[in-house]
């Protein structure tokens, strides 16, 4: 009796993380700010002037 | 010892492997040990299945048959999940032991189909390669 030998199959498959889905180290908590009373402090920022002279 | 084909018989076997399988042909992984055959209910947790190209293989040659295309998708089970097995569907939408015509063993590192990690639901899961080789040369 002669036989049929088996058809092989072979693979290789690679696991990846989507690049927007890389899980990320936690965020540090925002700093936060007040003056030792807890209170927020307003910072005013300059407005810079833009027009024609 | 065993019979001995033609090459051109070989890739002509082979070949009717993707003309069964025709051209809506689906690919999922699951964890555990293969079903005992393609007959079989799917066994084991689905972790990523995806439909296949619409030509899933190139011609045979040599007594040798490549994936043709892009085989990739998104997993959908698992969390560090060890790969078992893999099944190959004549459909896209029914995915059962009444379409599964083609299955094996799968692993990290070894086995029929080689992952190189586990797989965790989210990530994506590429086949590389994928090959059909006859005996009998």
């Amino acid at each position: 009796m002669i036989n049929l030998t088996d058809i092989k199959i072979s693979g290789t498959a690679s696991v990846t993380w989507p690049e927007d889905a890389v899980p990320q180290e936690p965020q540090k908590p925002l700093e936060e700010t007040g003056d030792k009373d807890g209170n927020s402090i307003q910072v005013t920022v300059p407005r810079r002037e833009t027009g024609c002279d | 010892m065993a019979i001995q084909f033609k090459s051109q018989c070989r890739d002509a076997r082979l070949d009717a492997i993707e003309t069964y399988g025709s051209t809506s042909c689906s690919f999922s992984v699951f964890t555990g040990a293969q079903p005992a055959d393609v007959t079989q209910a799917n066994s084991g947790t689905l972790l990523v299945t995806f439909n296949l190209p619409v030509d899933w293989m190139a011609a045979a040659s040599a007594g040798s048959k490549a994936k043709a295309g892009t085989w990739s998708g998104a997993a959908s089970g698992g969390s560090g999940a060890t790969p078992g097995h893999f099944r190959i569907y004549n459909s896209q939408v029914t995915k059962d032991g009444t379409t599964c015509f083609i299955q094996g063993d799968a692993a990290i590192g070894s086995g029929s189909m080689n992952f190189d990690g586990t797989i965790t639901s989210g990530q994506t899961v590429t086949i590389n390669s994928f090959t059909l080789t006859d005996g009998n040369a």
